[in-house]
């Protein structure tokens, strides 16, 4: 029987979002297809299986040849892909099969902050722009149309400077360890 | 602006990749390679592992080996120029045994 759970998570939370799916599979559900624009996660029901998800933002689209020869790579190593969403893409792993890290250094994991961290940096100005402009359009007109135009794109530059400063705080503390560790 | 005078010091997992490439191997290989030799104590993530295959491909350290099997599975194998640096970064590892075991061995220390 398949289930629906809708929640929602920021894309600075992925890791949050990855500890909740482990959490569901180890209760027996496990998520076998996912639309974040709907924030909708379906889940199957199999007590007797045990599933590590992880998410991943990579480098090119999933559907990309670069991708795909990527989650070929992974594909050989038992890990599945069971979604994706814009270049994220949600893997499992049979708990059986062993244990499903997806970075095994702190150069790697230091990456893909990095990357995530892009994500927030490019639309950022643009964002900041358009804000700056609603907030321009709001003192001229004062109507109420433009004061929630303006209040709108104020709560979307919030997140994503959230997001920014999110990844940006893991990432300086993946690199001091760095100068001791690898 | 040779890779060995630059790059010291390998990191524990190209390493270990190069020392497993000495024969061709694919991933799965790889990584059952590494978790034999270190018994269960470096298990090479797949994330990390793609990372490393490919970087170390674009740096002519490594090169993709054709197989006879007609499998799927992409193999690799060391060049001649991983294995200089893998033998340079083992007279490195030796030394910095060497220098261990002469500060926090000795004889009174031996089963350190």
């Amino acid at each position: 029987m398949r289930i629906i759970k809708r929640k929602l998570f920021w894309a600075w939370q992925f890791e949050k979002e990855e500890a909740w799916l482990n959490e569901n599979s180890k209760e027996g559900q496990h998520l076998v297809a996912v639309s974040p624009l709907q924030i909708k996660y379906e889940f199957d029901q199999d007590p007797s299986k045990e599933y590590t998800y992880r998410i991943e933002f990579l480098d090119d689209l999933p559907s990309s040849r670069k991708g795909r020869d990527y989650l070929e790579f992974l594909e050989e190593l038992e890990v599945e892909q069971i979604g994706s969403y814009l270049r994220w893409v949600y893997l499992r792993k049979d708990k059986d099969k062993g244990e499903f890290e997806l970075h095994s250094d702190l150069d790697s994991k230091i990456k893909h902050f990095k990357r995530v961290r892009v994500l927030f940096l490019v639309l950022l100005p643009m964002i900041i722009i358009n804000m700056i402009n609603m907030i321009n359009l709001f003192n001229r007109t004062k109507n109420l149309f433009s004061f929630l135009a303006a209040g709108l794109t104020i709560i979307v530059a919030m997140l994503f400077i959230t997001g920014f400063s999110s990844m940006s705080s893991k990432i300086k503390e993946l690199d001091l360890n760095k100068n001791i560790w690898e | 602006m040779s890779i060995k005078n630059n790059n010291p010091a390998l990191t524990e997992a190209v390493y270990y990749i190069l020392l497993s490439l000495l024969e061709p191997l694919h991933g799965y290989g790889i990584i059952q390679n590494v978790i034999d030799l270190t018994d269960n104590r470096v298990d090479l993530a797949p994330g990390t592992l793609y990372g490393a295959l490919n970087t170390l491909q674009e740096k002519g350290l490594i090169k993709p080996y054709q197989s006879d099997d007609d499998s799927r599975r992409k193999e690799y194998v060391i060049t001649k120029l991983g294995e200089e640096i893998l033998l340079t970064d083992l007279s490195r590892l030796k030394e910095l045994v060497k220098n261990g075991d002469k500060y926090l061995g000795g004889e009174d220390n031996e089963d350190y």
